[in-house]
């Protein structure tokens, strides 16, 4: 067998692996060390496991991803998320559709101190589906806004991925994190559209409500959710003056939500110890994830896949565009069964040289793999998205009617996704304007 | 005496998250410092990108995995699992489990051995005029990997319990 037919050998073998439940960390460190050691033999096999995982975890970059997912803990578990969805709905309440608006602009904003999705989606499905089904919102609409809004977040700074996919190919995190913001909002803006547009078409999908609170109280809840907006600054003049790392910004921002957590009497010694456990947990699952990515990346280079399929590429299809077609469509497919940092830890160490040989702008590829990972979660047949809002809302509404909500979501994401190909600058004109590139 | 064991190993994976979360704590805590005493002070806490690196770091990704484990269990996709029948995905997830250990024996094993050489070379990492001891913090990579690895032990003994239990992503 040759280098690469190991290497293709070990692509199968991984999805088959991932395939049986085993854990994606597991599956990666299996296949990987399996596959140095059929090209280099024992010693290369094995060398690497003793100091590899001490190597790539004391990591001085990657420290940012434990403390945004710290800041996140701490505005999530201290109650900020649900001030700022409860002031959204009374600015909103009288745009057709308004709740589901409302619903939608609180997944953008809470971009800005979410560490995970699953979890944000998770809350607004009981805040705010009820509302809407008590409203007599159409139950498709109001349940596949929470499943959509919630993959918003993984665009706007700071998020996860987009650090975890900076450190993977080494692009600069700042100029992803700008490069994120204004898909971001367009998502959030054609979303609303859609919603708008739709409900002006067919009232009956959300029927206008009545004002249910009096200016005072919309002028005190508007006061009351400072925190997201000083947050965000913290983070944005941080991060942008050029003062401070990414860790620095994530370490400022999450002592930030703590005091203004202790400031508002809603931190308390549980909370405090909830918001540490789950952002070490939630650091620790993606981090496994990342080792065994890393030796997947070496064994990779090893075997010359990357390079054997970027021949192939650039032999078949020498255009660029229709290589990001083709990632677009295997993306697409592997998020049918697999989870978002997953997908982007397996593609990147594959895709990077094909990119870099095609010279494809790192930030604008990295963002549209992004993009199409979030796609990958709100699409059947399973859509991790629509079964943690399924797994709130239980009998109350059918999987399939999320899912038909969903197509509409999924139409605006063609069009999203649509322009944020054919117009490269939507991604790329922000860092460039803080002088990247 | 299994129900004792399990009470032991949950109490390993407890001590052992309560170790990582703390670190996440102190991380924020020195990183804050050090960052308040550049724009104050003008100076630098010396250490502060070593020690984050190397201590708390290794051990926020090392010391979750047991608990991780019993808990939510790590990323997975069940799509295919959730397909099979009972019998079969009892089977896949019992193979899977021995693959596990496999994987997190010898990842004790090797990094053991790598800690226990860093540790007679006593490795330092320098931070300006500083040494700062890093041999230490080689240990947390098998003492984490051997609490999952007893997790996994312990669930293979006790017959795949996991493959009752509810799917999970």
């Amino acid at each position: 067998m040759t280098n690469y037919q190991i290497g293709l050998a070990g692509i199968a073998v991984l999805l088959t692996f991932i395939g049986l439940g085993m854990p994606i960390a597991v599956a990666l460190f299996v296949v990987s060390v399996g596959g140095i050691f059929f090209i280099r033999g024992w010693d290369a096999a094995f060398g690497s496991i003793g100091s590899m995982p001490f190597d790539l975890s004391a990591s001085w970059t990657l420290s940012a991803v434990p403390m945004f997912f710290l800041m996140g803990a701490f505005a999530f578990n201290s109650g900020m998320t649900i001030s700022v969805y409860r002031v959204l709905r009374m600015w909103f309440w009288w745009v057709p559709g308004g709740l589901a608006i409302a619903t939608n602009m609180a997944g953008t904003a809470f971009g800005v101190i979410s560490g995970s999705s699953v979890a944000v989606t998770a809350v607004m499905a009981k805040i705010a589906i009820p509302e809407m089904l008590q409203r007599r919102y159409d139950k498709a609409l109001a349940t596949a806004v929470v499943a959509a809004s919630g993959t918003i977040d993984a665009l706007i700074p700071p998020s996860i991925i987009i650090i975890i996919y900076g450190i993977e190919t080494e692009a600069s995190i700042t100029a992803l994190f700008l490069a994120g913001i204004i898909p971001g909002l367009l998502t959030a803006l054609i979303y609303s559209i859609m919603i708008v547009v739709r409900c002006k078409l067919n009232p009956a999908l959300a029927p206008v409500g009545e004002r249910d609170f009096t200016v005072a109280e919309r002028r005190e809840a508007t006061r009351d959710s400072w925190p997201l907006p000083v947050l965000f600054a913290g983070i944005f003049i941080g991060i942008y003056s050029g003062v401070m790392t990414p860790t620095e910004a994530g370490a400022a921002s999450a002592a930030l939500a703590f005091i203004i957590a202790m400031v508002r009497r809603q931190m308390s010694l549980p909370v405090l110890w909830r918001s540490l456990v789950e952002s070490a947990s939630a650091s620790a699952s993606i981090f496994f994830i990342f080792i065994g990515a890393a030796l997947f990346a070496r064994f990779m280079s090893m075997s010359g896949v990357p390079s054997y399929l970027g021949n192939i590429v650039t032999e078949y299809s020498p255009s660029p565009m229709a290589f990001v077609l083709i990632i677009s469509a295997i993306i697409i497919l592997l998020g049918m069964f697999l989870e978002g940092i997953g997908i982007l830890l397996i593609v990147v160490p594959i895709i990077l040289p094909i990119c870099k040989q095609l010279n494809i702008d790192l930030v604008w590829i990295g963002m549209l793999v992004i993009k199409l990972i979030m796609v990958g979660l709100l699409h059947p047949p399973i859509g991790l998205q629509a079964f943690v809002v399924k797994s709130v809302v239980g009998d109350t509404v059918p999987l399939m009617t999320i899912f038909r909500g969903l197509l509409w979501f999924l139409a605006a994401e063609v069009v999203i996704v649509g322009l944020m190909i054919v117009f490269p600058d939507i991604t790329l004109w922000l860092p460039r304007q803080f002088g990247h590139h | 005496m299994k129900p004792w064991l399990d009470v032991q190993v949950a109490r390993i994976s407890s001590y052992l998250i309560a170790i990582a979360a703390i670190s996440s704590l102190l991380m924020m805590l020195h990183v804050s410092t050090d960052l308040a005493s550049r724009f104050i002070l003008g100076t630098q806490i010396e250490g502060t990108i070593e020690i984050v690196s190397a201590y708390y770091m290794v051990s926020l990704v090392f010391f979750p995995l047991a608990a991780i484990d019993r808990s939510t269990g790590h990323i997975s996709a069940d799509v295919f699992t959730n397909l099979m029948s009972r019998r079969v995905r009892w089977l896949s997830l019992m193979f899977v489990d021995v693959i596990i250990l496999i994987c997190m024996a010898a990842l004790v094993w090797f990094s053991a051995r790598e800690a226990y050489l860093r540790t007679l070379d006593g490795e330092m990492w320098r931070s300006g005029e500083f040494l700062i001891p890093v041999w230490l913090s080689r240990w947390f990579v098998p003492i984490g990997s051997a609490g999952m690895f007893l997790t996994v032990l312990l669930r293979l003994c006790s017959g795949g319990r996991r493959a009752a239990a509810p799917a999970h992503h």
